[in-house]
């Protein structure tokens, strides 16, 4: 096959993406050496790496990333794990599957901002329904959002709530997709349902759960809306995200040249992960050539 | 498809192109009471007095979600429109130094572009408009803390911050089974522009100022008043997400009866008063001054004085036509009063105390006598943002009980002493 | 299976369904309490149904019917450009090795980054070419993620279809044009259906650049109904029914496509 000419069909797709994207990172690393802010966006003094150094002293730098990482780790495995049993729970009705799905897919057609909003209101200590509902059940004082694990768990649930269904719909598709001939005949061999999901399913699958799984580990990273309309990245900095802290480095301080050395060195951060996922996984992926 | 794409793109951007017969100067400020009275002001303008003054003026309302994130992008970016937007007076300096707002002090001293009285202002509202003398916005609103009350159940409202505490407790279920709300108190939580501002009052009251020799942060009385917040958190006097607590939700906790006291701006008031907005408490909020401290000389209370300001944005086409409008807007007497009626504070002497306004809006006459006393300002430095996002963040960790007062306050200062450096505000 | 546990694997899925979309029904009971009744400090499950809040979208200051309308069209031409761009660029991007490695790879890099890695310099072009608060400018600032989202799923859609079919049409002298819209683009329709639907929910929910860069002509359904949150109150009843309206044409329009849906998105399980 000819190799030459397939540039003529990413063309279009480069162009616009350049434009908004690589001209916006350009942008951002010539601020990142300045000392550029609200009064002085383009003409900042020059200092060279000092936005990168003040930024890897700060120690409010070092606990956001824990702070996204610990999301990120968190949210991304028990969507997963949730969303795969969720999809074979579906994948074994014999009617209504299509019902159900459309059913469970509901939650990823909300906004994130309407899921902040609900949940600021049904996690409210005085009048929210949750705390309430424990108040007279159980006479317990849930408190969620005090301690700075509990509220970044609270985080958390808003995501799983919202984003299984995603793990869910693309779980679910591929099980459809897959050839019943290997099930037919475990089932033959006289292999009990879990043993045929773990030996046969399972590797069938690997190849889009790999693909689901870096999609939840993007967008689980780049969390903003329900984060900011809950806490506010509080309490204290407990839920203060890398999306969170540059969002105030650059909207409420104006430091632009220290949050445009953050956005690249998140776009850092994010090129090295996407590098080892692309060596590990994406050959697997695209092995069916 | 692309073609497609391709013209419909175009197609919206033709469409995007409007024609009017008079010329429209645009007002840009954000949804609630304050929106509410600029459109009546608006109104009132259009029908009135568009055509003496040969222009019209058109309201955009916005999110209040991030507004002064937009704001500031829209003058940094240096768009043309809008012609007039509302800000905040904690930008004021940053305006100065950078020009992202019009220096308006030549016009605001030549009569026939000003002809209303110049001694009408609360003084500290046009202090807050003006940075090394020149004026860069002329101020709609200055707001206040005040501290809102349950008049049914507390007769005397508590006139420092220990007796503050000692109501509080005696309102909380956890200590007192037989009161009528769940926590005696309720104040800012939220990092955000408001947090700083309301611990300022009780650091300012215990007698603290901003600088000594280096900023003054970690100096006794900030220790003081910290430390009063902690405790009142921690032992529970507080709703326990008090961290998430701003405008809003303080507002829903007076609202829902489970609050007894809350230090909030005296802006809510109006919507705490409304009988379909606050069915359960409007006819019982009483309002008071900020608590304070006991000193030899009589009791010593601060308060934390912003202005809304209405800025002209310097690359507009309209640059005189928006003064014009915002001087009637702010200081003439029928534009003040429209907005005055409509639940807002215009800094007017002359309107606070206008009986009509009095009568719908009694917190007037606690209000104006505090900010007259007590109000004060804060630093006017156009990296001043930068520095209190650093207070604020250490503060708000205090708040959530992460970090002890003393190391929060220690920390805090020492940062905002080397970011200052680093400006060269200190050789 | 035996057919008593079959019933128990309905109860379950009927209580997962619930679970799951436990907050949609919150929003869509609280969009008809009237406004005292949302925020109580005791729990209540009866409440006089209003329809005020409804009526509250649609009057004179709060321009709904517009937000909707902008949301529409932002959304249709963000997918449908993206879909211009995305389906010769996967085509590319699956056939050609050369190609596949880097950009790929860079591709993937644009759709992880943070929405506020690109917030500022993206407002400033905006306002350079003067496209801040309208449509096209919106759309623009939407194709950082809808191309790569769709590069993405075409790409693991496109691996699928077999080399043979392609080098066959060769053969008899077709372009490489030629095969991609008449051989490629009939078979790639399910995933060009999934890749639609992904990215018209994701655009129509995107809130973050939207209120960011439009304030009045261009202002999207999220921020309109971020609007609610006024300093008088917050209009839980009104933010629910504005979200109310806002999910039914998504679940509509995955209710028509869920067959397309549903093969588009296998992500590379067939063998």
């Amino acid at each position: 096959m000819r190799n030459d000419r397939g540039w003529r069909f990413v063309i279009p797709s480069v162009i616009l993406l350049g434009f908004v994207a690589l001209f916006p990172f350009i942008f951002s690393l010539y601020i990142s050496f300045t000392e550029s802010t609200a009064y002085n966006i383009y003409h900042g003094k020059f200092v060279g790496l000092g936005n990168y150094i003040s930024l890897f002293k700060d120690i409010k730098f070092w606990d956001s990333l824990r702070v996204t990482l610990l999301y990120v780790a968190l949210s991304v495995s028990i969507e997963m794990i949730l969303g795969f049993f969720l999809a074979l729970l579906v994948d074994s009705l014999d009617r209504y599957q299509r019902l159900f799905m459309i059913l469970l897919i509901i939650p990823m057609m909300i906004a994130p901002l309407v899921y902040g909003i609900i949940f600021k209101l049904l996690y409210n200590s005085i009048y929210g329904p949750i705390p309430l509902f424990f108040r007279s059940a159980f006479n317990i004082e849930l408190q969620i959002l005090n301690k700075p694990f509990r509220a970044l768990l609270a985080m958390v649930i808003v995501d799983v709530f919202q984003w299984t269904s995603f793990v869910f719909l693309i779980t679910y598709s591929a099980l459809q997709a897959l050839p019943k001939e290997p099930f037919e005949a475990a089932m033959i061999d006289g292999a009990t349902y879990w043993k045929r999901v773990r030996y046969v399913l399972l590797p069938l699958i690997r190849p889009a759960f790999v693909v689901i799984m870096i999609f939840r580990l993007m967008d689980s990273f780049k969390t903003f809306d329900q984060i900011f309309v809950i806490t506010g990245g509080g309490p204290g900095t407990a839920t203060t995200t890398l999306s969170l802290y540059t969002y105030f480095l650059m909207f409420t301080r104006y430091n632009f040249g220290k949050a445009a050395a953050l956005t690249v060195i998140i776009l850092m951060v994010v090129i090295v992960i996407t590098n080892l996922v692309f060596k590990r996984f994406f050959r697997e992926v695209s092995a069916v050539e | 498809m692309r073609k497609l794409v391709l013209i419909l793109l175009s197609l919206f951007l033709v469409v995007i192109i409007c024609a009017g017969n008079l010329p429209e100067v645009t007002l840009f400020c954000r949804a609630g009471p304050e929106a509410y009275g600029h459109r009546l002001q608006v109104e009132y303008w259009n029908k009135h007095l568009a055509q003496k003054y040969g222009f019209k003026v058109r309201i955009i309302e916005a999110t209040r979600a991030d507004y002064y994130t937009y704001v500031n992008n829209t003058l940094m970016a240096g768009a043309k429109t809008p012609d007039i937007l509302e800000s905040f007076s904690g930008f004021t300096a940053l305006y100065g130094k950078s020009g992202l707002a019009l220096d308006i002090t030549d016009w605001y001293y030549d009569d026939s572009l000003f002809p209303y009285d110049r001694n009408d202002w609360l003084p500290i509202a046009m202090k807050l408009v003006t940075y090394k003398g020149r004026i860069y916005a002329l101020p709609t609103d200055t707001n206040t803390y005040l501290l809102f009350y349950r008049k049914d159940l507390i007769p005397e409202p508590p006139k420092t911050w220990e007796e503050l505490y000692e109501v509080a407790k005696k309102f909380t279920k956890k200590y007192n089974p037989n009161s009528p709300t769940m926590y005696g108190l309720a104040f800012y939580g939220r990092k955000s522009e408001s947090l700083p501002m309301f611990w300022y009052q009780i650091f300012r009251s215990y007698g603290g100022t901003w600088w000594y020799d280096r900023p003054a942060f970690d100096s006794e009385p900030a220790m003081k008043a910290l430390k009063w917040v902690v405790k009142v958190i921690r032992e529970g006097l507080v709703p326990p997400d008090i961290s998430t607590y701003e405008y809003m939700e303080i507002l829903g906790a007076l609202q829902t009866g489970q609050v007894a006291m809350a230090v909030q701006w005296d802006a809510a008031y109006p919507t705490l008063r409304d009988k379909k907005a606050s069915p359960l408490v409007w006819d019982k909020m009483g309002v008071a001054m900020v608590p304070g401290v006991w000193t030899p000389e009589g009791i010593r209370r601060a308060h934390s004085a912003h202005d809304q300001m209405l800025v002209i944005n310097p690359n507009s086409k309209y640059k005189k036509e928006a003064f014009i409008f915002i001087a009637w807007a702010t200081a003439s007497p029928e534009g003040a009063k429209i907005y005055a009626m409509a639940g807002c504070s215009p800094p007017r002497k002359s309107i606070l105390s206008d009986p009509e306004v009095l009568k719908k809006f009694p917190r007037f006459s606690v209000k104006l006598p505090g900010l007259d006393k007590w109000g004060y300002a804060e630093p006017a430095l156009p990296d001043y943002p930068e520095m209190k996002d650093i207070l604020n963040t250490y503060l708000a960790k205090a708040w959530a009980l992460e970090i002890d007062p003393e190391t929060a306050l220690k920390k805090a200062n020492q940062e905002i002493y080397e970011f200052l450096r680093s400006k060269g505000y200190y050789k | 299976m035996n057919r008593k546990s079959k019933i128990w694997l309905y109860i379950l899925a009927v209580v997962v369904v619930l679970i799951f979309n436990f907050p949609l029904m919150f929003v869509i009971v609280t969009s008809f309490k009237p406004l005292g009744e949302i925020m109580l400090p005791n729990l209540k499950f009866t409440f006089s149904p209003t329809l005020e809040n409804y009526k509250m979208l649609f009057s004179e200051t709060f321009p709904f019917g517009k937000y909707i309308l902008n949301s529409i069209t932002i959304s249709l031409i963000s997918t449908i450009g993206a879909l211009a761009v995305a389906v010769p660029g996967s085509y590319g991007i699956s056939r050609f090795g050369k190609v596949k490695k880097n950009v790929a790879f860079w591709i993937l890099s644009i759709r992880m980054a943070p929405p506020v890695v690109f917030a500022l310099p993206l407002f400033l072009i905006l306002k350079w070419i003067k496209l801040i608060d309208t449509i096209p400018g919106l759309v623009m600032v939407y194709f950082t993620f809808t191309v790569p989202l769709s590069i993405w799923i075409l790409n693991t859609f496109l691996m699928e279809i077999p080399k043979s079919v392609e080098e066959s049409a060769m053969i008899d002298g077709a372009t490489r044009g030629q095969i991609l819209y008449r051989i490629i683009f009939p078979l790639l329709m399910p995933g060009i259906v999934a890749v639609f639907i992904m990215n018209f929910i994701f655009s129509w929910n995107e809130f973050f650049f939207a209120l960011l860069m439009t304030m009045d002509r261009a202002v999207t359904i999220t921020v309109g109904t971020a609007r609610f949150v006024t300093g008088y109150s917050i209009y839980w009843g009104a933010i629910c029914a504005a979200s109310t309206i806002s999910v039914i044409p998504m679940i509509i329009m995955t209710f028509l496509v869920q067959k397309y849906l549903v093969r588009g998105l296998t992500m590379g399980a067939i063998k």
